[in-house]
């Protein structure tokens, strides 16, 4: 469980920075709808909702993707095909040796995340981001504007697709567990993390200076930072920490 | 650390750090701390504020949340989530499933329902009918299922499929909108407002408001909407839309503005001297918005091609259903049938030939050419003979009067004559004479009884002598006594390579007007580009023979036909084309029209006339033939697009085809497949059409600041 509960940790500390940022589409969507406290409050969890489904998607997409890599692992179509634990499989420890590529892979790229959220890298090449962000930055602004409630799940859907630092360690994360149940579980768990300050964020963005909001960046990149190392070490010691492993 | 960018994100507050984005938008640049914060930026200032759009970006993404949810449940249904959950718990999850596609069926399969049902309705068949039968088949065959409580149900399926075709559609609408966009202006020109100066007051007026002499401010970067005279103010303007010339010219006070041009960095008061939907500008955006209306040989085909294969795809569907069932593939016979009806949806074919030449089309305009359709771009891309008239093509089209040889008569006198019977002509030669006489401060007398011969000469009366002015060949048709003195002149200057005019009065030549006509400065380069490209290049002219033959060879021209009469160049052409191939003629409007419309294709030099839209097919701008190795180029290149287009949503769609029939494809990646196939489309037209980066804000300023230093 803990690791679930340092995923929450990093959304939570992470969301405000996201106060600043998808924060902004969401004080937008309380803006644009001139509505009581409770229509307020309804486009906000629908947006949520919105948002954290898409998290919940990438997470088994990405566990998908971890599970075909895992099950492809001669050692361990090896092992589930006669039931027994051939010699790679204790030479891995208690993952194979596909897992563990992959948690070092995962690990590594949660580390660089990191580093971007501690503001100690240069992320995504700005030629990339001219790529699609015309297309993008229309969509949002369409959805922005529109009152009705279900742009709130659509903006959220979206929303939730945009390539932030957070997400994509996560979602390495999830890949690393090797499972579809537990990459959607950890997805989940970053998204309700992020919940609080994004439900009301309109009084977070007044309370929290843009200081107290780096530093709330800083922190969820030290919770990526721990999560990043657990999985990287997952995949270099064999036998490590498995009781983080939930499968 | 010493290069770290300091200063603060424009959209969030927060410091940059390493991660700075920079951003433009409108002009408008920014920095950024993420790419987040630089789409949110672009977000919050807007643009596409359109109903339409935003219903269906609605759609889109609660289509989207629904499919996902359905999704996420099948994988926990059927991995290895629910593996110790009894069986009776899962006629609950199918249920559930259920009341989550329906939604997705009529919100994202509403829009192809509606079209395929009105396609049906008048008889035809749209490749929407695929996805239909498709989505419905495995909906339908899913419910089933969960009323009997059986094992697997394909919802997810469904959903996805249905949101990865909307996205595809949406993505791909996207990158039209993109590879058009150079035509935005042209489609909304009448819809422009203006900033009217009135009584000190700035008021936005639409442009069918403005009447002439209205003032009118227009603001640096922006396009400037009336035809006018600067009143105040210092800028530039790029008017290569309008004219085809490329750089930028300086705009002062008394300076005369185009609509459709481009502002430089300063702020001009113009005086409107039309009202504003009679500029030019507009009657040229209606003519692009005409041509690309009109649909193309390649694209009828294509939507031949399309209909034939969409009653194919579905008796294969049928099959592959059919023969997996019978050799007991079971549910699975109908994924792969679902597969097949979704991957064989031709929408890239309907879209790899009109997509490429509205680029097209809208690249010439840019440039300031006008072509009539894509029909004429297609047989553009074909011709092997170019057929060019000299005067007003290959020469710059104002020439000057070098000489006025006389016999027996006072130099003066012949060129006041000569000058008060050209006035009546709009001849390139007349005007020469005309200006000869102005800077000589030569006086205009008047003249009575003028008739002007096309291709000959103007008669006229003066002083009750009947006066021939024009080419020696009509004089001495006219019974005009030619002294050998001015024949052995004339015959000089032809060898010259000069033009020759003569005037008589009284029966007798009088005198012999000699002119330089300038070669237009891109009239080599034309013809040798015209070698290389293999199209046979033929001068045709109603000039003398000797004269011709010496301009051809100045340019290096094999192959000329001269002193034609309008007809005899009719003829010519018709003989040309005789052996079916397509050939193009070039030349002026107005003394061409004939030969221009009987070529193939006819390409007008010299403006958008009101004569010459009537009678070409393609316009060119007033810098004339040097627009002409562009046009080639362009349509050769929509060609090939279209080709490798079409060559691509054939040869992708059959491999993906048969992949699925054989039940490799799942329904979801052929349904990613196929929306990947029309961005690929897209993509390809605007990486080889697309606007290049001439217009794209970076080079403007240079060019501005160059001007302005030198």
């Amino acid at each position: 469980m803990g690791f679930f509960l340092v995923a929450m940790l990093a959304g939570f500390a992470g969301s405000f920075h996201c106060v600043g940022m998808c924060g902004g589409f969401a004080c937008g969507l309380a803006q644009s709808r001139s509505g009581s406290r409770v229509d307020v409050l309804i486009h906000s969890l629908l947006y949520n909702l919105g948002r954290l489904t898409t998290y919940a998607f990438i997470g088994a997409l990405a566990g998908a993707f971890g599970a075909v890599l895992v099950s492809a692992d001669p050692l361990v179509a090896h092992a589930q095909h006669d039931g027994t634990h051939p010699m790679g499989m204790i030479l891995a420890g208690e993952i194979g040796l596909a897992q563990r590529a992959l948690s070092i892979v995962a690990g590594l790229l949660m580390l660089l995340m990191a580093l971007d959220l501690l503001g100690l890298r240069r992320h995504i090449p700005t030629s990339w981001a001219r790529l699609g962000g015309e297309t993008v930055a229309r969509i949002f602004h369409t959805l922005l504007i529109s009152k009705r409630p279900s742009a709130a799940i659509a903006l959220g859907v979206a929303n939730g697709f945009l390539p932030c630092p957070l997400v994509l360690a996560f979602a390495a994360a999830a890949a690393a567990t090797g499972t579809v149940t537990s990459a959607i579980l950890i997805m989940i768990a970053f998204g309700l993390g992020t919940f609080p300050a994004m439900l009301f964020m309109g009084a977070v963005g007044v309370l929290m200076t843009p200081a107290v909001r780096i530093w709330g960046v800083r922190l969820s990149g030290a919770f990526v930072f721990i999560i990043g190392l657990v999985t990287l070490a997952r995949g270099i010691i064999p036998g490590l920490l498995h009781g983080m492993h939930m499968a | 650390m010493s290069n770290r960018p300091t200063g603060f994100c424009d959209h969030c507050g927060l410091p940059l750090g390493y991660g700075r984005h920079q951003g433009e938008r409108e002009g408008e640049a920014g920095q950024f701390c993420c790419y987040g914060c630089f789409i949110g930026w672009q977000a919050a200032r807007g643009g596409g504020d359109d109903v339409v759009a935003a219903a269906f970006l609605i759609r889109l993404g609660l289509g989207a949340f629904l499919a996902m949810n359905i999704m996420l449940f099948s994988l926990l249904l059927y991995s290895e989530a629910l593996d110790g959950i009894d069986g009776w718990l899962k006629p609950y999850f199918h249920g559930l499933l259920w009341v989550l596609a329906t939604p997705v069926l009529v919100i994202l399969g509403g829009p192809f329902f509606k079209e395929a049902f009105e396609a049906a309705r008048r008889a035809r068949l749209v490749s929407s009918i695929l996805v239909v039968i498709g989505t419905s088949a495995a909906y339908t065959y899913s419910a089933i299922v969960t009323l009997e409580g059986g094992d697997r149900v394909y919802f997810d399926a469904v959903a996805i499929v249905l949101v990865l075709f909307t996205l595809g559609r949406y993505l791909e609408a996207d990158g039209r909108a993109r590879a058009a966009r150079s035509l935005r202006p042209m489609m909304e020109a009448e819809r422009l407002e203006v900033r009217c100066v009135e009584d000190g007051l700035e008021i936005f007026r639409p442009l069918a408001d403005i009447e002439t002499g209205m003032l009118v401010r227009i603001e640096p970067g922006e396009r400037i909407g009336v035809d006018g005279v600067v009143r105040e103010g210092v800028s530039q303007a790029e008017e290569s839309s309008i004219t085809g010339e490329p750089w930028p010219l300086p705009k002062n006070p008394g300076a005369s503005v185009l609509a459709g041009s481009i502002n430089g960095d300063g702020t001009l008061l113009v005086e409107t001297s039309v009202a504003g939907l009679a500029s030019r500008w507009i009657a040229i955006c209606r003519d692009v918005r005409a041509a690309l209306s009109r649909p193309t040989r390649a694209q009828k085909l294509a939507e031949m091609v399309a209909g034939a294969f969409i009653p194919l795809v579905i008796a294969l569907a049928a099959g592959t259903i059919w023969v997996g069932w019978q050799n007991g593939a079971g549910e699975a016979a109908l994924m792969s049938g679902l597969a097949v009806l979704v991957v064989a949806c031709p929408c890239a074919l309907g879209l790899a030939t009109p997509l490429a030449t509205s680029v097209a089309i809208a690249r010439l305009a840019e440039a300031g050419i006008l072509v009539r359709s894509g029909v004429v771009l297609e047989t553009l891309a074909n011709i092997r003979i170019m057929a060019l008239d000299k005067t007003g093509t290959l020469t710059a089209g104002r020439c000057k009067c070098r000489d006025v040889i006389v016999d027996n008569v006072d130099p003066d006198n012949a060129l006041e004559r000569a000058a008060s019977l050209a006035t009546t002509s709009e001849h390139p030669l007349s005007k020469a004479i005309c200006r000869a006489a102005h800077d000589q401060d030569i006086d205009i007398l008047p003249i009575s009884n003028v008739e002007i011969v096309p291709g000959m000469g103007v008669r006229g009366v003066m002083d009750g002598d009947v006066m021939l002015l024009g080419s020696d060949r009509w004089l001495e048709r006219e019974g005009i006594r030619i002294s050998d003195k001015l024949r052995a002149k004339a015959l000089v200057a032809a060898e010259k390579g000069q033009m020759v005019s003569m005037i008589a009065w009284q029966g007798v030549a009088r005198s012999l007007l000699t002119f330089d006509d300038a070669r237009h400065p891109d009239a080599e380069t034309l013809i040798s580009t015209l070698e290389r490209d293999g199209i046979q290049a033929i001068i045709l002219t109603g000039d003398g023979a000797l004269q011709t033959e010496r301009f051809c060879r100045l340019i290096g021209a094999t192959e000329w036909s001269a002193e034609l009469m309008p007809e005899d160049k009719r003829d010519k052409l018709a003989h040309l084309a005789s052996g079916g191939r397509p050939l193009a003629m070039v030349g002026d409007g107005a003394n061409d029209a004939l030969a221009l419309t009987t070529a193939s294709v006819g390409i007008a030099v010299g403006g958008a006339t009101e004569l010459t839209r009537e009678t070409a097919d393609v316009v060119l701008p007033p810098v004339g033939i040097t627009a002409l190795p562009e046009l080639l180029r362009i349509a050769r290149l929509a060609r090939q697009t279209i080709r490798t287009n079409l060559l691509w949503a054939f040869g992708y769609n059959s491999i993906a085809l048969v992949l699925a029939m054989i039940g490799i494809l799942q329904p979801v990646v052929a349904a990613a497949l196929m929306a990947g196939s029309s961005l690929f489309v897209v993509v390809n037209t605007i990486t080889r059409l697309g606007p290049n980066h001439r217009s794209s804000g970076n080079s403007k300023p240079l060019i501005y600041h160059q001007n302005a230093a030198s």
